[in-house]
């Protein structure tokens, strides 16, 4: 079955990429993968650990959310969290920003190491964490002001920007990076919520951008946006690849396969426990999963 | 179109039992309209009434000059400025600390049996009849702090009338603001203060300023705790800031409330001027919030720091 797919691929990468995108099957998604691994050389478990879980657990006061989860995740690569709803897979991401300690009566156990620190630590500013591990939500949320204010809020309050001048160039590049300059240079005055979901969602992450992060989050950001727009997002994060280190959450198994190098699968039981069940290089998790739960997901058989 | 239904377009028109429901629909529609009518007539009725009435009181000299002859005649300047002190004051005294506990309790505290318990009892609070308050602010004041019967106590104790509802509102526009850009900004590594100060509060001020705006209009009209705490009838007194402290209040609500008791001598059209006066402050607190709010919602869609 593996190898068929395999092999169809092979000669007509481009179309089963288009409907790849479109349909809801796993066997797309390996078509998909197979298609953009030939696009791009994967990246080896040789490179740098950017974060790293150690047995990390989350309960919601009586309720464990998320239990027992290792793995490394590696710098300047995308790495995807897939799973079915309610698998913990967001709650997860929202402790490498420690974003959880925002929800009263949220305890995440384990630890959590990024470049080598563990952020769980007694001494760890949270605030100062945020800086360096970025977040783009899934609604976009840009902030009630003009689209120029958007991006320097953050430096502003940051006190990342020491003239005008420098403002503004840093508020053009993060628009350069984010692939939205060209469409709103001529009106940085107007208001971010003007904008459509898509341009929202890359103003949010110019916003990130523009505190100069080194690691960037994203929780399922395009599950609000329409294919093309969500087509942008996705060549975007291809891109900010090269210079940071991406994790995203997504529900949509061809995105998985088409942006990231590596896939976390996680699942819950009956008790709503969410555990890692597989953690490979994309391609390999999507064309030869290790795990029959991981196979039963990705071929569609539940979630 | 032949795969539809019926042979015409009759399966788009009205099922009879769909008549009676829009029939039902009418009627419920009809008596929301007639609800506001009965609601905005006597709100009409009684500002034509009281425009009507007292117009003829308003001159130049009953604006612009003080008492004579125990106020039968002359104007009403001192009551006028005086009742603006003492609603300045109220706003200087209560929204700082009403808007800052309000900051607090939707922001800060941690939620619990306590913090219910708390917001329980703030929303009680501005239930309390307004004598209450008087009677309050008396025994504070002027017995245990030993103050003199002056117009800041007047002030205080209309203030912690109001602080009950400016921390009711504020609170609730500040929890109406979505979590989605708070969580924004923090994400961005910038502090829970300065989210709070530059994302949130911008963003709940409409509904603060509508909710202090609130509280003054029923500051300015209350009149049962400005007796209480020592308000006298127009009398001519130094009008510069320092009367704050050194003169008792004079606001127009008790003057009218004074006017009507007083009865026999007082001529008529001077009491519908006065409470014509009072209507025109509250209606400039008023206007002045609206224009607040607009200019906020103005900067704040183009250009807000």
């Amino acid at each position: 079955m593996t190898n068929e797919t395999t092999t169809t691929t092979e000669t007509g990468a481009e179309t089963n990429l288009s409907t790849g995108r479109m349909a809801g099957g796993g066997v797309d998604v390996k078509a998909t993968v197979a298609a953009a691994a030939a696009a791009s050389p994967k990246k080896t478990s040789t490179d740098q650990v950017a974060l790293s879980l150690n047995n990390v657990g989350v309960w919601y006061g009586q309720h464990e959310a998320v239990q027992g989860v290792s793995f490394d995740i590696y710098q300047r690569a995308t790495t995807a969290l897939i799973g079915p709803s309610g698998c913990g897979k967001s709650t997860l991401l929202r402790c490498f920003n420690r974003m959880n300690d925002l929800i009263p009566g949220t305890r995440v156990t384990g630890t959590i190491s990024v470049e080598g620190v563990d952020i769980m630590g007694k001494d760890v500013d949270a605030v100062q964490l945020r800086r360096h591990v970025g977040m783009v939500f899934q609604k976009p949320n840009p902030f009630p002001m003009s689209i120029k204010e958007n991006i320097a809020f953050g430096p502003k309050r940051l006190g990342l920007a020491k003239s005008k001048s420098q403002m503004d160039d840093l508020i053009e590049e993060s628009l350069r990076d984010a692939a939205l300059w060209d469409e709103v240079k001529d009106k940085l005055d107007e208001p971010g919520t003007s904008l459509s979901g898509g341009q929202q969602q890359r103003l949010c992450i110019a916003r990130v951008l523009a505190v100069k992060p080194d690691i960037i989050l994203m929780d399922e950001p395009c599950s609000a946006l329409d294919p093309i727009a969500t087509l942008k997002i996705e060549d975007l994060m291809r891109t900010l690849a090269k210079d940071y280190t991406i994790v995203v959450v997504t529900h949509n198994m061809q995105q998985a396969a088409r942006v990231s190098d590596w896939t976390a699968f996680l699942l819950a039981g009956e008790e709503r426990t969410g555990r890692l069940i597989e953690y490979s290089p994309t391609e390999q998790l999507f064309t030869t999963p290790r795990d029959k739960r991981t196979e039963d997901y990705i071929t569609g058989r539940f979630g | 179109m032949s795969a539809l239904p019926g042979t015409s377009s009759s399966w788009l028109r009205t099922p009879p039992e769909g008549k009676r429901k829009n029939f039902y629909q009418n009627v419920v529609f009809g008596l929301t309209i007639l609800a506001t009518i009965v609601v905005l007539t006597p709100i009409v009725i009684v500002a034509g009434y009281v425009v009507r009435e007292g117009l003829s009181a308003i001159t130049l000299e009953f604006l612009t000059e003080g008492p004579r002859r125990d106020g039968a005649e002359g104007g009403i300047w001192p009551v006028i400025v005086l009742t603006g002190y003492t609603l300045i004051l109220v706003v200087v005294m209560a929204v700082p600390f009403g808007v800052g506990s309000a900051v607090f309790l939707s922001e800060y505290a941690r939620p619990g049996r306590l913090l219910r318990l708390i917001n329980l009892t703030i929303i009680n609070l501005a239930g309390v009849p307004s004598i209450v308050y008087g009677l309050f602010g008396a025994a504070f004041f002027l017995d245990i702090l030993g103050g003199e019967k002056s117009l800041w106590v007047v002030s205080a104790t209309l203030a912690l009338q109001a602080l009950a509802i400016i921390i009711t509102s504020a609170r609730e526009s500040l929890l109406s603001v979505t979590r989605g850009i708070r969580e924004g900004s923090l994400a961005l590594g910038v502090s829970k203060l300065r989210t709070t100060f530059f994302i949130t509060l911008p963003q709940a001020l409409p509904g603060i300023i509508t909710g202090v705006l609130l509280a003054i209009s029923r500051a300015a009209g209350e009149t049962a705790p400005v007796i209480v705490v020592g308000a006298i009838l127009a009398k001519n007194v130094s009008l510069n800031p320092s009367a704050v402290i050194n003169e008792r209040a004079q606001v127009l609500s008790f003057e009218l409330y004074g006017r009507i008791t007083e009865g026999i001598g007082y001529p008529e059209e001077r009491k519908w001027g006065i409470a014509l006066v009072l209507l025109t402050v509250v209606l400039i607190f008023n206007l002045s919030a609206l224009f607040l709010r607009w200019r906020i919602s103005q900067l704040g869609s183009v250009r807000r720091n």
